[in-house]
């Protein structure tokens, strides 16, 4: 496969868009994290975290549960082993693609 | 891009390591460490206080290690994930973690051993056990300092070698110097992590309203 002939239909859109790509990066690099941390990291809105959380775990990628820590209400969001897969096949398509246009 | 996600990934790495408290708490193990090589360094050889610290020196380093984890935890609980939210990392697979106690127990039961051969032979004025202590503390710090990008915890990696290597051939006994080497590093990490938490608090307010 040459850049030329590289089918950006074959890259996963879910996680192509920046926004969820940072979100899934971060979820793929640990086990489990909260609302809070996702804000702060990627420097989303509330509104706008909650909108791409909600895409993510529609497309069954991550799974979100609200739970509490002591007396601290969490939003905790997860990748699920389908979200690891895809990210993982995405990161794969993402080197391949550098890799024939250098 | 394949660059930034893994600056994104570095990032996450760096959270656990910037708010001070994992410095603090493995400062507050050594501290513990150090008293139990004070306890050596006054324990006449072959007495019962030193046969027991000998034979307690694996459990009280299990123990410390086990305080040293729930302490962390209950600080980041505390401090940390009330201001900059929470994250759990991903375990190591069951083999890696057998293989991570052995490596913990043995690097115990080699000092207890090294310990007690060294507390009754001398080596020419040089004692070894600060030296290999300091380096090996300087290179497990040094790696840390590097994932972790704290320039703080490069400095404390710098003093334990130096601290080690100085002890060594500073011509003291050997526990003597050991009990120096573990109090000076405990002191240097705990001053360290209380600095860094310090900074940490001033720059991450508790949100007035948790977004949920």
């Amino acid at each position: 496969m040459t850049p030329q002939n590289f089918n950006l239909a074959d890259i996963d859109r879910i996680i192509h868009e920046p926004a969820r790509l940072t979100i899934v990066t971060i979820l793929n690099a640990v086990e489990e994290a909260d609302f809070l941390y996702l804000q702060r990291e990627t420097g989303l809105t509330r509104g706008n975290l909650s909108s791409h959380l909600s895409r993510l775990e529609a497309s069954g990628y991550i799974e979100i549960e609200k739970t509490y820590k002591g007396k601290i209400p969490l939003t905790i969001c997860r990748l699920t082993p389908a979200g690891r897969e895809a990210f993982k096949r995405y990161r794969e398509r993402l080197r391949e693609f550098i890799k024939k246009s250098t | 891009m394949v660059t930034e996600l893994e600056r994104i990934e570095k990032r996450t790495i760096q959270y656990w390591f910037e708010d001070g408290i994992f410095e603090i708490s493995l400062g507050v193990f050594l501290l513990l460490l150090a008293l139990v090589f004070l306890g050596f360094t006054l324990a006449p050889g072959g007495s019962t206080l030193n046969l027991v610290l000998g034979a307690g020196f694996l459990p009280a380093f299990l123990l410390g290690a086990w305080i040293m984890k729930r302490l962390t935890r209950y600080l980041k609980e505390k401090l940390t994930y009330p201001r900059t939210g929470y994250v759990s990392y991903r375990k190591q697979p069951a083999g890696k973690r057998r293989a991570r106690a052995v490596i913990v127990g043995g690097s115990a039961a080699m000092l207890a051993s090294l310990s007690a051969l060294v507390f009754s032979h001398r080596y020419g004025g040089f004692a070894i056990l600060p030296v290999v202590s300091g380096l090996a503390f300087g290179l497990a710090l040094g790696f840390i300092a590097l994932r972790s990008g704290l320039a703080r915890v490069a400095g404390v990696a710098v003093l334990s070698a130096l601290a080690g290597v100085l002890l060594g051939i500073a011509g003291w006994p050997e526990m003597k110097a050991l009990t120096v080497f573990y109090a000076v590093l405990a002191v240097a990490l705990i001053v360290s992590g209380l600095a860094g938490c310090s900074l940490y608090l001033r720059r991450n307010p508790i949100p007035e309203e948790r977004p949920q």
